[in-house]
């Protein structure tokens, strides 16, 4: 059995020479948090196992062109995105389920009272009101912490595409996590109306 | 660029400007020329701030600890890797071969009613049966002693018995696969009459790996065979008594469950 003290990457390489214990032990290793990346990104449980599972067999067919200078962690979670976007993509036709819990544009507040852990269902549940256009690139930029380039490379569409729909998402989502004052306010309509609140100076802030 | 020519660059802000701002989508010269009027601006910045704080909320998430992947999913995640695994790696192969399932006929079959195709994966064709020998001799005491010689053909009979749950059978997928050792069964033969008594046909079912286990006390054998369900496995155990006349079947159940 393979040693539990194994790296990723040695896992990989004995996977890749024949071990048939590496893979699974990387599995049980990284698979909750694919699964998170999978559920957030497509939102559906089914769904998010059928493409983890897509992942994961792309990977352990693929492994033998894992390149050792990647973090095996980097090389699975892009596979398992791309397993996810295939899926959005496909569905992209088809209508948008609403969700139950949050009728449209209803800010969702107050924060201050909330754990953590209610704090990320809000935001799960505003994210949830975006249109895939939207909110994949924020998932991707915002929660996944990939680059605005690779982003845009990850969906084959232009950086500045990238940028302006997490700028449309993101004010979006200040309007619905109750950040905004004017909660009704829709996109392309005056922000002159907004909690009022210490700020500290700002940077040119141009994206990652 | 996302503003228009209705959006004013300048007090009164819109929303959309400010965000477009926030996220580097305006060009450096327009961006230039507002930071210093947007930075001179409370309610910009407040607008900004609220920005931000989208930011930080979305980034929390990514960096929260994550719930662990349901059981059934992992179970059925864990069954199409097995299966993969031994699709590559077969222990021995039917004359005929295990019909090809793809994920779109799993979800039919889950009577999800989700139309769209999905799935790449028509190569995961076989699930995984798991059968299960006891073979545990017991001592003058009635404790079971440990396996006997291993079988000629047993590649793997250094190895240890894996220890196997009734409640977590999956647990023991990864280590079963691909794995060839007979134990008591001595070889393919013994096995294909101990899998024959158990209705199970040798001639139209892959087997994907046998070994000895522990079977909460009980030293036997695992046996995966392919189902022909992506995904998909079942569980069968009999007693060290099983051969081409006697089953000796103690558990057949499928993995997962569903």
């Amino acid at each position: 059995m393979t040693a539990p003290a194994s790296s990723d990457a040695a896992l990989i390489a004995a996977h890749a020479a024949g071990d048939p214990h590496a893979f699974a032990e990387l599995v049980r290793r990284h698979r909750d948090r694919m699964w998170a990346v999978a559920l957030r990104t497509l939102r559906d449980p089914e769904e998010a196992s059928d493409a983890l599972q897509e992942a994961f067999i792309s990977a352990f067919r693929a492994a033998s062109s894992f390149r050792a200078e990647s973090q095996v962690t980097t090389w699975l979670h892009r596979i398992v995105v791309n397993a996810c976007l295939d899926r959005v993509r496909r569905r992209q036709a088809r209508p948008t389920v609403p969700l139950p819990e949050t009728g449209p544009g209803e800010p969702v507040t107050p924060r201050d009272a909330m754990s953590d852990r209610e704090t990320r269902l809000v935001v799960q549940r505003a994210l949830a009101e975006l249109s895939d256009d939207q909110r994949v690139p924020i998932l991707l930029v915002d929660v996944e912490g990939y680059s605005v380039a690779e982003t845009a490379a990850l969906l084959g569409i232009a950086e500045g595409t990238v940028k302006s729909r997490c700028a449309r998402g993101r004010a979006k989502l200040a309007k619905v996590l109750g950040h905004l004052r004017n909660p009704d306010a829709d996109a392309n309509v005056r922000g002159d109306a907004v909690e009022g609140r210490s700020t500290p100076a700002r940077r040119h802030w141009e994206g990652r | 660029m996302t503003d228009d020519a209705r959006s004013p660059l300048g007090p009164p802000w819109s929303v959309d400007v400010l965000a477009d701002l926030h996220a580097g989508v305006l060009d450096p010269e327009q961006s230039a020329r507002l930071w210093p009027a947007v930075n001179a601006d409370p309610e910009a910045r407040a607008v900004l701030a609220a920005l931000d704080s989208v930011k930080v909320g979305l980034g929390r998430l990514g960096a929260a600890p994550v719930e662990p992947m349901p059981a059934h999913f992992a179970a059925r995640l864990d069954a199409a890797l097995a299966a993969e695994a031994a699709r590559t790696r077969p222990v021995s192969r039917p004359e005929a071969p295990a019909p090809v399932t793809d994920l779109a006929q799993a979800r039919r079959r889950r009577n999800r009613g989700l139309g769209w195709a999905a799935g790449v994966l028509t190569a995961a064709a076989a699930a995984v049966a798991v059968t299960v020998t006891l073979f545990s001799p017991a001592d003058e005491t009635g404790n079971p002693v440990a396996a006997g010689p291993q079988g000629q053909n047993s590649s793997d009979a250094a190895k240890p018995p894996l220890q196997v749950n009734r409640t977590d059978l999956s647990a023991a997928i990864g280590g079963v696969s691909a794995e060839r050792d007979y134990g008591p069964l001595k070889n393919q033969s013994g096995l294909e009459q101990c899998l024959q008594a158990n209705k199970v046909d040798p001639a139209k079912t892959e087997v994907l790996g046998v070994r000895q286990v522990n079977l909460e006390g009980k030293p036997g054998i695992m046996v995966l065979l392919s189902t022909g369900e992506a995904g998909r496995l079942r569980v069968l155990i009999v007693e060290p008594t099983c051969d081409a006349d006697n089953p000796a079947k103690l558990v057949d159940t499928p993995l997962p469950s569903r």
